[in-house]
């Protein structure tokens, strides 16, 4: 079921009907969460059901092995992670895998021509493993102790506003939130509604606006041969996917204040961001930290010597390119990300720009942001030939063709492209801590501001429909 | 009843009033029957149709259906889509239209879009059938104007709302297929900025004739009468295909003959385009008319 879909709407009214009547008896509403997240979950495909269900019993029940038995802790946290990572491998990878086997065996003149196995990727299966493998590994760390509740624990793998494309939620903070009665905070409801209001405006009107034009210049078979209109278009994408997710999360977090329940958050206006390391803290944080916290300080994190901290740091975001999709593209994307940041580290060019005041500011944040863009050409690209032969149009200013880019994109395009860069720029000047904007009659002010937004989420929404983060 | 539970009470009302108001004073620029209704039945429909005519938007709105049965040819469902290319996928949809009792006529409008890679990997045809299979046309007949006054609107909607102006393009869906549009300021140059660029790393790809063609060839081979023509467009128009695109015509006839298709020489100075590429409603009529009649004096001939 897609946030924007007519029947999610029947579907959030109906639950936030039945809501306010049981949300303080603990496990009838666990219950309840559980059976609409599955209603939720399985609009897309009942049979999705069945993995879901599996994964979260081998976690559940490792995770009380753990506990119970102390000297097999290790076994159960390896069936945890076999189970997860197994069932990621066979679903997104093993294509990806037979593939580049069947490549290399032909390299070396002896080909084996394995078919492709050909499975549907479960909507959102590299979310939810990695909030079930967090629960199996923060129990096996001694973080939390395990839920003997089995709907407390599935309310929390399944639960629907964040299931397919997170926030990834911590067992830790949310387990003990189910099983404890969470009192109806003063502000919540209003704070819901504009989180949903800006999220579905970021989706439907900036984001799916964007999508066809990005689409089509990426899918069109051919490379437009115009460095300007590239440039539209990678900027188009890099505000598309950011709008599209955050939107995204934005609505997930309204939905879960709506339902008393904290969700970290996602995205902290990620293209203002001065160097990568600022970037990573803004963008996709409840995945970042996921990595940081089970990858790359295991690894070591950075309290080593410095070529093994840029090591652990360039195998925590190759994995991180490779959980966004089975493909070289998303690798080099994490890769070019690495490269970012060790250099970053080695030069720490954006503090050096800093000194020179709001200027140098401004440009380690338009350089962020540029060098931010050149990857996600690897990322958006439909091969590793094609991003390449983009990337040589971009840097070929001599062939400008601005003629070309004004016929192949709509003015409308260009009116959402400035309101995207003009609400990044609010936040980028700190206008969003203005006194003004903190009064108590400002509340009125957001109430039609808000409804305004709804009026144009609805008149202005572009054709898209799915979110680009679903895939992964 | 507490202050943020009135706050958003108020949020959705305002928006709600405010919708409802935009919905009734908004000017509508597509009439007939629901849009949804339209493209469905270009899919759905049971294949009974004695005629299909196929090809991209100079062929949505340059065919009316009627012209045919009026003719004493029989049905015929204009399954034009903007920018489709004339691939086997496409040929094959719209052959599976036709009745197996019936005529078995195919009427293929070229262009050299049709054979351009853009043009086989995304269009029309494509976005529409994905459409229908994720039902999201699936509204009834009535839902037509309420359907309209909730689409999302356009730049250019806004500013002539603005202005208080009415869009000078009206169109008009009609069951069977055609789009039918009319222009109360035509500008016979307005699309050559468009089609300017088109071509640009985008031009006609041989191979793509030569499959359509093989695929044609199967078609007759299979008892499907196959016609074609170019659609009637402005002359700087033609012109300017031909400079850009590497479509060439003659050796298209030639391909197309040789697997059997009859070629249909249209006088295009007889037809009027409301933008040098479209024809405008009443040249519409009357070119279907012709067509209709040339058609049927052809099959008659047994060709």
């Amino acid at each position: 079921m897609l946030f924007n879909s007519l029947a999610f709407l029947v579907f959030a009214a109906i639950f936030f009907a039945v809501w306010p009547r049981i949300r303080h008896l603990l496990v009838t509403r666990s219950t309840f969460i559980v059976a609409a997240s599955f209603v939720f979950y399985g609009w897309w495909d009942w049979r999705f059901l069945f993995l879901i269900i599996a994964s979260g019993l081998v976690d559940f029940c490792c995770a009380l092995g753990i506990e119970k038995f102390p000297k097999a802790r290790k076994a159960f946290l390896f069936l945890s992670l076999f189970c997860n990572i197994g069932s990621l491998a066979v679903f997104k990878y093993l294509d990806f895998f037979i593939e580049n086997l069947n490549s290399t065996s032909q390299w070396i003149s002896s080909p084996l021509n394995i078919p492709a196995a050909e499975l549907i990727l479960p909507v959102g299966i590299s979310f939810y493993t990695f909030q079930s493998m967090s629960y199996t590994i923060d129990v096996y760390k001694g973080e939390m102790k395990p839920t003997r509740n089995l709907s407390h624990f599935f309310a929390y793998l399944s639960m629907f506003p964040q299931l397919v494309a997170g926030p990834i939620v911590r067992a830790r903070e949310l387990i003990p939130a189910l099983e404890s009665h969470q009192p109806v905070k003063q502000g919540d409801l209003w704070l819901g509604l504009r989180w949903i209001v800006h999220g579905y405006f970021k989706k439907m009107v900036i984001a799916d606006s964007f999508a066809p034009v990005v689409a089509s210049a990426f899918e069109s078979g051919s490379v437009a041969p115009s460095c300007s209109y590239w440039w539209c278009i990678v900027v188009m994408f890099a505000f598309q996917i950011y709008c599209d997710f955050s939107g995204y999360s934005d609505i997930a977090r309204g939905l879960g204040k709506w339902m008393g329940f904290d969700f970290p958050e996602n995205f902290n206006h990620p293209y203002i961001a001065r160097g990568f390391r600022d970037f990573w803290s803004r963008w996709h944080i409840s995945l970042s930290t996921w990595f940081r916290d089970y990858v790359y300080v295991p690894l070591g994190g950075s309290r080593v010597s410095q070529p093994k901290a840029h090591f652990n740091m360039w195998v925590t975001m190759l994995i991180s390119g490779f959980w966004h999709g089975a493909a070289w593209t998303f690798l080099i994307w994490g890769a070019l990300h690495a490269l970012y940041l060790s250099v970053e580290r080695a030069t720490k060019w954006p503090k050096k720009l800093e000194r020179f005041g709001a200027i140098g500011g401004l440009v380690a944040t338009g350089l962020t942001f540029l060098l931010a863009c050149l990857a996600w050409v690897y990322f958006r690209a439909e091969s590793f030939g094609q991003a390449n032969l983009i990337v040589a149009k971009l840097l070929n200013v001599s062939q400008l063709n601005v003629n070309y880019t004004m016929q192949k994109i709509g003015m409308f395009q260009f009116v959402w492209l400035g309101v995207a860069v003009a609400r990044e720029s609010f936040f980028a000047i700190g206008m969003n801590s203005w006194k003004a904007f903190q009064q108590p009659w400002f509340e009125n002010v957001r109430v039609v501001t808000l409804a305004l937004l709804i009026v144009m989420t609805i008149i202005f929404r572009g054709p898209g429909a799915t979110f680009v983060y679903f895939q992964f | 009843m507490s202050a943020e539970k009135i706050r958003t009470i108020a949020v959705f009302a305002l928006a709600l009033g405010l919708l409802l108001a935009f919905a009734v004073i908004r000017p509508l620029d597509q009439h007939g029957v629901a849009e949804t209704k339209f493209w469905n039945q270009k899919f759905t429909a049971p294949a009974e149709f004695d005629i299909v005519a196929a090809g991209d938007s100079r062929i949505l709105h340059g065919i009316d259906g009627t012209a045919f049965k009026e003719a004493g040819l029989g049905s015929c469902l204009n399954f034009g889509f903007r920018g489709t290319g004339l691939n086997a996928d496409y040929l094959q949809s719209a052959q599976d239209r036709l009745s197996e009792q019936g005529k078995r006529i195919l009427v293929l409008g070229i262009t050299p879009n049709n054979f351009t890679p853009n043009s086989a990997v995304s269009s029309g045809f494509t976005q529409k059938r994905d459409d229908v299979k994720a039902s999201k046309y699936s509204a009834p007949a009535w839902y037509g104007d309420i359907e309209r006054r909730m689409q999302p609107a356009k730049l250019a909607e806004i500013s002539r709302f603005a202005r208080g102006r009415k869009n000078p393009r009206q169109e008009t869906l009609h069951l069977g297929g055609w789009s039918e549009a009319a222009h109360n300021k035509p500008d016979e140059d307005y699309a050559l900025r468009y089609y300017k660029v088109r071509f640009d790393n985008n031009a006609v790809q041989p191979q793509r004739i030569d499959d359509a063609c093989q695929f044609l060839k199967t078609s007759i081979e299979n008892g499907v009468r196959v016609f074609a023509f170019k659609p009637p467009v402005s002359e700087s128009m033609t012109q300017l295909e031909n400079e850009k695109s590497g479509f060439d015509y003659a050796d298209f006839i030639d391909k197309f003959s040789q697997v059997g298709g009859v070629w249909i020489d249209v006088d295009a100075a007889k037809f009027k385009t409301y933008d040098g590429s479209h024809l405008e409603s009443a040249s519409a009529r009357e070119f279907s008319q012709w067509l209709a009649v040339t058609i049927k004096s052809r099959v008659q001939e047994g060709d």
